[in-house]
């Protein structure tokens, strides 16, 4: 684990039910992917980026990219988020089940 | 809480000592009927304990009597008494006449009498009835255990939903934490459940404030409010978020584990953050 200045943090951004955190590289067992897709919404809408960038996925269905220069994110019930560039990790919103005990994850 | 059937062993109780404290009152007829004046007999015609009347044909021995009638009767005031016209007073004159030659002078102090060496004694408690109360006290307190609300209302369950089960298991056995409820309890959960997934989705604000009767804990100046809502499940707390979205400012409730006792920390959960690191997404957000 690599140990951050306290002004060079890990970026943090929020879009909509995503969490995308800045990560130090991309996980050589990641493969690459030909989409601008980094999630989809339970109604068909999707989170695209739009600029120069790759799009990977783990074994375990984990999704990242690469911005290779700043980029913008988009939704169809959103508002466009800029993003710097670096390496970034999907990570998708929680929601408690209180009934059952678990946790699962939103998708909107 | 006691139910009535404690009434019945407590009257008991009540009745009992109070016979214990006749018979303890009870003398013997070896024991004087006046402690204080032991010559003294009960008068059998009277029943009162007083100072006997002895008929005697010959002349009085001790006092001389002063009777008009000369009638042979003596009156026998007991030790330490004397017979003062029809009355027996008790004579302090020796003890007084006593007193002043041992100390000499020819003050007059008050009488001493031996009126608490005399005293009688306290009736003695037997072990076996205190053990025999004893027994009642705890067998009353258990009879009331038996009948308290939260009894009755199992057994009425169990009436109600025919199995020897008082509370269900909710989820599966692997599971770490199997939640335990009532069937009325269960019932609750039901209706909350179909409440959230049609009010609660589409009118967040009207779910909390109306509904669901959730109370607000916290409100951050980010906008997040944490809410907690005790109805459903005795003795536990169901927590709930509410956030905006940062596009729309639409609002969503979310629920989050019972232990965050603050908004953005629950916002920082569903993010899977910590709240510093939820505190960094501010001006990041869309």
């Amino acid at each position: 684990m690599t140990l951050h200045w306290p002004w060079n943090k890990p970026k943090l951004y929020r879009h909509g039910d995503l969490l995308i955190r800045q990560v130090d590289e991309i996980p050589e067992s990641a493969t690459q992917l030909s989409t601008n897709i980094i999630a989809h919404g339970e109604n068909g809408n999707t989170h695209k980026l739009h600029g120069s960038h790759q799009v990977y996925e783990t074994p375990d269905k984990q999704i990242l990219f690469t911005a290779k220069q700043d980029v913008s994110l988009k939704h169809e019930e959103h508002s466009t988020l800029k993003i710097k560039e670096g390496n970034y990790v999907i990570i998708r919103e929680r929601e408690f089940e209180p009934f059952k005990n678990i946790e699962q994850e939103v998708i909107d | 809480m006691f139910s009535h059937f404690f009434v019945f062993p407590v009257l008991f109780l009540v009745m009992t000592s109070g016979a214990s404290l006749n018979s303890a009152e009870a003398r013997s007829d070896s024991e004087p009927c006046s402690y204080l004046h032991k010559s003294w007999k009960i008068n059998p015609s009277t029943g009162i304990c007083g100072p006997s009347i002895i008929h005697k044909s010959s002349s009085a021995q001790n006092y001389p009597m002063n009777n008009p009638t000369n009638t042979f009767q003596q009156i026998n005031c007991g030790e330490g008494t004397i017979l003062k016209g029809n009355s027996c007073v008790i004579d302090f004159r020796h003890e007084v006449a006593a007193q002043g030659q041992m100390g000499g002078s020819s003050d007059t102090f008050l009488p001493i009498t031996d009126l608490f060496d005399n005293m009688p004694d306290f009736p003695k408690i037997d072990p076996v009835q205190i053990g025999f109360f004893a027994a009642i006290f705890i067998a009353s307190i258990f009879i009331g255990r038996q009948f308290s609300r939260k009894k009755r209302i199992a057994r009425r369950n169990r009436k109600e939903w025919g199995n020897n089960r008082r509370e269900w298991p909710i989820g599966s056995p692997e599971e770490l934490g199997i939640l335990r409820v009532t069937p009325e309890e269960y019932r609750r959960m039901q209706a909350f459940e179909r409440s959230f997934a049609t009010v609660g989705k589409s009118d967040p604000e009207y779910f909390l404030h109306v509904t669901s009767g959730a109370k607000l804990i916290d409100a951050s100046r980010r906008g997040n409010e944490l809410y907690s809502i005790d109805t459903i499940i005795r003795g536990r707390s169901l927590r709930l978020v509410k956030y905006r979205d940062p596009s729309t400012g639409q609002p969503y409730v979310s629920f989050v584990p019972n232990h965050i006792n603050k908004a953005d920390h629950g916002m920082a959960w569903k993010l899977r953050l910590t709240p510093r690191e939820y505190g960094r997404t501010k001006g990041n957000e869309a």
